[in-house]
């Protein structure tokens, strides 16, 4: 029998005390102060049922709670709102029994008839509300009964009930009616009954911990800044003037992980960079022209050059994509290959092809010279430092003059994705982010009714309209899959957008910040855990 | 390429050429080395006390009896080997000092071996006459192995919620040398048991480019998150 070692003395536990209780004194230093960090843009509505950007949602998770939602840890499928459920009747319908004593930031009594009237309003076909969307596939209505209890009423029988009721509960005493229109007041002064209670400042956005029987934040205040410069950002935070960055520039991620008084934290989010083009300008109607610039670009320089990317990185943060999915997800067709390098010959001969030719090294067509307007989401040069110059610079080396904009959050919300820059420019630079759910059937189907409402350029074409009416109808996981396979085959030929990468996003937040633990996608679920 | 049953031909092939590398006299500590990875049918093996610190060497275990304390908490001792190893594994001490009201404290967790990174730190450039840069990658690959060994005690003692907030403190220290393919591995194969695919596919996907053999679990999770994502509602695509 062998004698116990013990542990090596410069191991042994007692040696660990003094670094613990240097740990704990500095931690003391930060508690009672408001919390800052930077966001990418300004939200662009603070009302769930029109959110439209990763900014909107993760502000709003803050103001409001999900009737029902996913544990950032364990996936356990919770409710703050909810005390208890059943299946009733044909299996069609759930009862709900409320938590008791829950109160709307204003101070009024949250009850059924909120998660009623919240349902009634995404069912008003009076809401323009995209998020309504898949709700309205689900949902037939909601009564409201005496004993604190609710019973929802689906189209059909699910298996999973909850999850179609994951929506954010709204207070019915705020709205004069159903019919919910995002230029309300609420849109900008929200009264939710989640964790925190928002408020518009003159450059930034307060939050203000509201307790609650369901809610007990930990953190008396935090305020929301636009992200400006990336350099600065992350200056401001290793310095202490800031407490976090929601997306740290992949350029300055080694800063950060050298710090020792900040980390970087993983945020589950898919985003996919796009340069979308404009299929109905004259330039670019031919498909050749679009498949030119494909070729003009050189994806691996542009990497390089905008996120800092090293070519040997076996793997970076930045993974270049061939149609509108990450390279992780069962949507993304491998078969479809990734253009990395330009291939300046190939791209001369498809203009040469659509009737083009060059005069003192510009491309002419029909007697004019070829000038592309282009722009991007603003917001997006914080991440990538200088990608409209330099998107615009490789293709006036490949013979394209150009000229180039920046697009402000606002204006990309409110204009490019609804397709009014259309007259205005060629091609415009942007980013689509995702959790589990991938459906970009909004992005290239024809604007029409509901359907394409998220299509930049009023892109149509018949065939991917067919494919997506496959997806939508499929019955099975496979016919999904197989839908968008020969979706992504398709676009990556017809090029209504030049797909350009995935990338990573990472925040980082100084360690006085304590078990911020950072949910997918809506980000703030669990900030109740956060403390100083 | 949809059965699992290749994934475990693979794994029971790295064993036997792993044992067969060692050789008869080594089987034992072999086994009690990867004891926390074993398949969830095989029987915990017992014990075969100190590691020789050649295969300590970047792996998730800091001295000698951490793997023995590992074994036995696997067993039938449970979380009783927590204590009865406290004075010799460090994990076991970790465990032990990192516990509120009987119940492993994820937070207090990651504050000692946080403390303990710094301390390895320390003693590294206080014996070699001032820091190098290869401390700070040996003291970070001590910090992430002592958060994800943490994470099976607190899996042990049926606690899933600190037990992924340990794994997920692991992945987001899991940089350059830190980042342990096994380890990523089971957080991926962790957050698939959950039910959530998203992270399990990225990883999945990233280690695949290293190690192709792994392309045969990217079905099975193909299909969860296509599952899971037809079931969600309201996370349509954001700007």
């Amino acid at each position: 029998m062998t004698t116990p070692r013990p542990l090596p003395p410069r191991l042994r536990p007692g040696r660990l005390a003094p670094v613990l209780g240097f740990l704990a004194g500095a931690l003391l230093l930060a508690a009672g102060a408001d919390v800052s960090y930077y966001e990418e843009a300004a939200p662009s509505t603070l009302n769930p049922l029109f959110a439209r950007t990763m900014v909107d949602r993760r502000s709003q998770e803050l103001v409001f709670d999900r009737l029902f939602y996913r544990s950032a840890i364990t996936n356990e499928l919770r409710s703050g709102l909810v005390e208890s459920w059943e299946r009733i009747g044909d299996g069609r319908s759930i009862k709900l029994k409320l938590k008791e004593g829950v109160k709307w930031h204003d101070g009024k009594p949250f009850g059924p008839d909120d998660v009623c009237f919240t349902i009634e309003a995404m069912l008003d076909p009076a809401t323009p509300s995209e998020v309504a969307k898949g709700y309205r596939e689900a949902l037939v209505g909601c009564t409201a009964q005496r004993d604190n209890t609710v019973q929802i009423e689906f189209t059909k029988v699910y298996h999973n009930p909850r999850e179609r009721v994951a929506f954010s509960v709204l207070p019915k005493h705020a709205f004069n009616g159903t019919a919910i229109n995002p230029d309300l007041e609420f849109s900008s002064r929200p009264i939710g009954t989640g964790p925190m209670k928002a408020s518009r400042g003159k450059h930034e956005l307060k939050f203000s911990a509201m307790k609650n029987p369901h809610h007990d934040p930990k953190i008396a205040g935090l305020i929301q800044t636009e992200g400006g410069d990336p350099l600065l950002q992350v200056r401001s935070l290793l310095n202490g003037g800031v407490q976090g960055v929601i997306s740290v520039s992949p350029t300055y991620r080694g800063d950060v992980s050298a710090s020792d008084e900040v980390a970087l934290k993983s945020y589950d989010l898919r985003s996919w960079w796009f340069v979308a083009l404009n299929t109905g300008s004259p330039f670019l109607r031919d498909k050749r022209v679009r498949q030119a610039l494909d070729l003009t670009i050189d994806r691996m320089r542009l990497r390089e050059l905008t996120i800092g990317v090293d070519p040997n990185d076996p793997n970076p943060p930045c993974e270049f994509v061939s149609g509108p999915f990450v390279q992780s997800s069962p949507y993304y067709n491998r078969a479809v290959k990734t253009a990395e390098r330009a291939n300046p010959e190939k791209a001369e001969a498809l203009m040469r092809e659509a009737g083009a030719n060059k005069q003192a090294g510009r491309w002419v067509m029909g007697g004019q010279s070829i000038t592309l307007r282009i722009g991007i989401d603003s917001s997006l040069q914080t991440e990538a430092r200088d990608l409209l110059n330099q998107i615009g610079n490789q293709l006036q080396e490949g013979g394209f003059d150009r000229r180039v904009d920046n697009v402000t959050p606002d204006e990309w919300v409110h204009q490019a994705v609804t397709g009014r820059l259309k007259g205005q420019y060629d091609a415009l630079i942007g980013k689509w982010s995702f959790g589990v759910v991938e459906d970009v059937n909004d992005m290239f189907h024809t604007r029409q009714g509901t359907q394409g409402s998220l299509n930049i350029f009023d892109y149509s074409d018949p065939q991917v309209d067919a494919i997506l009416a496959r997806y939508d109808a499929a019955k099975t996981d496979t016919e999904a899959q197989d839908a968008y396979h020969d979706l992504h085959a398709y676009l990556a030929k017809e090029l209504p957008y030049l797909f350009l990468w995935k990338l990573d996003t990472k925040s980082a937040w100084r360690n006085e910040i304590r078990s911020n633990t950072i949910s997918p996608y809506y980000y703030f679920t669990e900030f109740d855990g956060w403390r100083l | 390429m949809a059965d699992p049953s290749a994934l475990v031909a693979l794994a029971l092939w790295h064993d036997r050429v792993a044992e067969a590398a060692a050789g008869p006299d080594h089987v034992a500590q072999l086994k009690t080395l990867r004891a926390s990875y074993r398949f969830p049918i095989e029987a915990a093996p017992p014990a075969a006390g100190d590691l020789p610190p050649e295969l300590l060497f970047g792996s998730d275990l800091l001295v000698p009896d951490d793997a023995a304390f590992l074994a036995d908490l696997e067993g039938p001792d449970g979380l009783g080997a927590v204590d009865a190893h406290a004075d010799r594994s460090l994990l076991a001490w970790l465990a032990a000092h990192s516990e509120v009201d009987d119940k492993l404290d994820a937070e207090l967790a990651t504050d000692h071996l946080a403390a303990l990174r710094k301390l390895l730190v320390a003693r590294s450039a206080a014996a070699a006459g001032g820091e190098l840069a290869h401390h700070r990658t040996f003291a970070d690959v001590a910090w992430v192995g002592g958060l994800r060994s943490l994470a099976l005690i607190a899996e042990r003692g049926g606690d899933r919620e600190t037990s992924g907030l340990l794994r997920i403190a692991a992945l987001e220290r899991s940089e350059k040398a830190a980042a342990c393919p096994v380890g990523l591995l089971a957080l991926a194969a962790w957050d698939a048991s959950n039910r959530y695919p998203m992270r399990a596919q990225d990883i999945l996907h990233a280690q695949a480019r290293r190690y192709p053999s792994l392309e045969v679990a990217r079905y099975g999770l193909d299909v969860l998150g296509l599952r899971v994502g037809s079931e969600r509602i309201g996370e349509s695509a954001g700007m």
